[in-house]
């Protein structure tokens, strides 16, 4: 699923980084990396930008951006885990 | 004579700590070529002079925003002895990132480990002795705001930078080390720390290629491009990822090793103060609050400050030169220039500043607390279809209040598109001058709607500012455009002395760049009244003038008399000059007694006295926050009411004519302002469009409310 599809608090681990352009490095190099788990804390009153947090780090994206990073819930990890193997 | 630049991430309190080290203000310049303020400090230490450069805060080397690219370029270049960085303690995962390429430069440099106190008080431990034996670089812990460990670290790097010791060299994985020791190997000499370049060449970093070809490198460029393909063969990732990767594998062995967690982390204050000021329901509502405050603050602390300035000048200060130039035998008409026109006009400039002060004191709290951030992330959806972010509104509604201190305001936004299309709406934001005329008018044309109808005038001026927002969005190219990314800094209780290092540059700058501007117009504008010599205000040139181009006016249907046209002429040295020049031009206005006789002793004991009731007035009108009467009553032009009855056809004619005074060029301040900002060409544009949406504007109204309304 894609990083602006999580519910406010749900957690994830980030899978892709999609073409973002000069904006992925940057994300990167602040630690948005695949394999961290990251987490939607709100949605902006008017719907957009998105607050998400990387460790201890908050940061704010625009919707249209957060859709280029692909993650995976917690929850749908857990799943799988308990069907056994992980990756 | 030492020079130590102070790099670290944005807000991290480096110019605090600089503040703290030379204990004396900051001199605020500009990095070359661009508008990012440099900052210094110089202090003698030891009997010898040291230099410590305040750089913008960076996240990496790797710039994003113009203010990151003149650290890298500061940094690059090598123009320096030592580094100092600065990191935020509360956050020290990310701070290392920049730590480790700064170590990577292998220079002497120090490293401040900033809000140690919050730190401990988030109940973690750091190993600073364990910290310090591993990066073998001097480790100190500082607490900026109080001035804690401030002469340690700059002793502790004096002492590397004497010693020549440089850092230990953290090594990443062993692919990467492979193929930097294999650059750097190849590598001519040159000025440029190699192990970083080596890196920066591999990543593919334009600035580091072309600073590589400038020296006649190319096939060190393309080394490192083959360099770049093996390791990203070998690891399946993109370089970038490789890098920062091997940074944070680095940076959490660090960690490891010395830094203790607490059992339970505590939900930080920080995300307490969010949960309310970004609320889903309450963030927008709070903003608003929050700005409605600051206004109130400002406007009403410093309105018994400026009424008692505008009074010295008028008063005190223009009838002592009067008599210094009587005395000296000048001819009047001097004698009128100089007080009427040059005084004035430095009265008017010097006016502003009790409300810039407070203005930019506000402004500079809210950015160093770090709520500035949470505005752009509430607003920043409404500003996206006029191309700009949500920083952009905080601007506008400082316009409400003066254009002025608005146009400055839109320093904090991140590129020149953003700031020309938030500056060509600012004008159209109702400020407090145009205030008074709106009360006069709509008190003889409108008593009984009085208030809806100055609710209107706001409204329309918003309106026009949304139109004029999208279409220079449309017509701006869509360059320099970056995704939007912003980080939420975890809230800080601002530091004063930061906050007057902040405040300090736009102060000047309005009192040198815009008082020229200011005072010359007053000065045009003197002439363009009292000329040609002897003149009446009904035979004046501003006379002459306006009798020209009233006709223009029919259409908006104020196109019979010129008096009311004329006025507009000297509003827009300010707009708070319009009624005072109906005044003058009808002849309402009493005569100016002319100071005969004088007791300066008394006259100057009296400005004090006055002084000292408006600083308690100014005060007690922060604590008591008092609806302020905006309609007041104009009791004592009521000849000047009269006449005006006669001079406007119908209320509609008079509300036409409100829209033009709404629209039309703000005041010579914020075109001065304008130009200190965005350059002559931008203002002059607006010169030329204001009166022209200004116009359009008024007819529209006049035209529409005379056919389809059947008013007028």
């Amino acid at each position: 699923m894609k990083l602006n599809e999580l519910r406010p608090k749900q957690k994830a681990i980030i899978r892709a980084i999609g073409d973002l352009g000069e904006l992925k490095d940057r994300l990167t190099e602040l630690g948005v990396l695949c394999g961290e788990p990251v987490q939607i804390v709100r949605i902006a009153p008017l719907g957009d930008p998105l607050e998400i947090r990387i460790g201890d780090e908050h940061l704010a994206l625009r919707r249209e951006d957060a859709e280029k990073i692909e993650v995976e819930a917690i929850s749908q990890l857990r799943r799988r885990e308990r069907k056994g193997g992980l990756f | 004579m030492k020079r130590f630049v102070f790099a670290g991430n944005p807000n991290t309190g480096k110019t605090a700590l600089i503040n703290a080290i030379a204990k004396s203000d900051l001199e605020v310049g500009n990095w070359p070529g661009v508008t990012v303020e440099k900052k210094e400090a110089k202090l003698v230490l030891g009997g010898e002079r040291i230099t410590l450069v305040d750089l913008p805060g960076a996240y990496t080397l790797s710039p994003y925003s113009l203010e990151e690219t003149v650290t890298r370029n500061a940094i690059a270049y090598g123009d320096f002895d030592g580094i100092i960085d600065v990191i935020d303690t509360t956050n020290l995962r990310r701070n290392l990132y920049l730590t480790l390429e700064l170590i990577d430069m292998q220079r002497p440099m120090a490293l401040a480990l900033n809000m140690f106190d919050d730190f401990k008080k988030r109940g973690y431990e750091l190993d600073t002795a364990a910290l310090q034996k591993l990066l073998g670089i001097p480790v100190v812990p500082t607490i900026a705001s109080k001035g804690l460990g401030a002469q340690t670290l700059i002793d502790s790097a004096v002492t590397a930078v004497r010693e020549g010791t440089v850092p230990a060299i953290q090594p990443y994985q062993e692919h990467i080390e492979k193929e930097i020791a294999l650059l750097t190997h190849q590598m001519p000499q040159t000025d440029l720390p190699p192990r970083l370049f080596a890196l920066h060449l591999i990543e593919g970093d334009p600035y580091a290629v072309s600073l590589a070809k400038k020296r006649r490198a190319e096939l060190l460029v393309e080394k490192a491009a083959e360099a770049r393909k093996r390791l990203e063969a070998h690891m399946g990732l993109p370089i970038k990822t490789i890098i920062s990767r091997a940074r944070y594998e680095v940076i959490d062995r660090l960690l490891e090793q010395t830094l203790t967690k607490p059992i339970v982390d505590k939900v930080l204050l920080s995300e307490k103060i969010d949960a309310v000021l970004l609320h889903r329901w309450l963030g927008i509502p709070l903003f608003f609050t929050i700005m409605m405050l600051v206004f109130k603050l400002t406007f009403d602390g410093s309105g018994p400050l400026v009424e008692w300035i505008s009074n010295f000048f008028q008063g005190f200060a223009g009838k002592y030169f009067t008599l210094a130039l009587h005395s000296e035998d000048a001819p009047p008409w001097l004698t009128s220039l100089l007080t009427d026109g040059i005084l004035s006009g430095v009265g008017l400039v010097l006016s502003f500043l009790p409300l810039l002060f407070l203005l930019y004191f506000f402004m500079a709290l809210l950015e160093e607390s770090g709520y500035m951030a949470r505005v752009s992330f509430l607003l920043d959806r409404a500003g996206k279809a006029l191309g700009i972010k949500g920083n952009a509104f905080i601007s506008m509604i400082i316009g409400f209040g003066c254009n002025v201190p608005a146009v400055y305001a839109t320093r904090t936004l991140t590129t020149r598109r953003e700031r020309l299309i938030t500056v060509m709406m600012i004008p159209m934001m109702s400020c407090s001058a145009r205030l008074p005329i709106y009360a006069l008018f709509t008190a003889i044309f409108f008593k009984e709607h009085q208030v809806w109808v100055i609710m209107s005038l706001y409204l329309l001026g918003i309106v026009v500012a949304l139109m004029v927002g999208w279409v220079s969005n449309r017509l701006l190219r869509a360059e320099e455009s970056r995704p939007f990314f912003l980080e939420l800094p975890t809230y800080h209780l601002p530091d004063l002395r930061a906050v007057w290092v902040l405040m300090r540059p736009k102060l000047k700058d309005f009192v040198v760049k815009a008082g020229t501007v200011i005072v010359l117009a007053s000065a045009v504008l003197w002439a363009v009244i009292n000329l040609p010599a002897g003149t009446t205000p009904q035979h004046s040139y501003l006379a002459r003038a306006a009798k020209e181009i009233t006709p223009l006016f029919a259409p908006a249907g104020f196109g019979t008399h010129w008096e009311p046209v004329a006025a507009m002429i000297p509003g827009t040295l300010a707009k708070e000059v319009v009624i005072g020049s109906l005044g003058t031009i009808y002849g309402t206005e009493a005569e100016k007694p002319v100071a005969t006789k004088s007791n300066l002793e008394a006259d100057a004991l009296e400005q004090l006295r006055t002084l000292k009731t408006a600083f308690s007035k100014s005060f007690l009108k922060i604590f008591n926050i008092s609806v302020a009467h905006a309609a007041a009553s104009y009791s004592n032009s009521n000849t000047l009411a009269q006449k005006l009855e006669t001079q406007f056809a119908s209320p509609l004619a008079a509300f036409s004519y409100m829209v033009f005074i709404l629209l039309y060029i703000p005041c010579v301040s914020t075109m001065a302002a304008i130009r200190a900002e965005m350059g002559t060409r931008w203002m002059l544009l607006e010169l030329v469009l204001l009166p022209l949406i200004a116009y359009s504007a008024s007819v529209a109204v006049y035209q529409a409310g005379s056919r389809w309304l059947g008013l007028g």
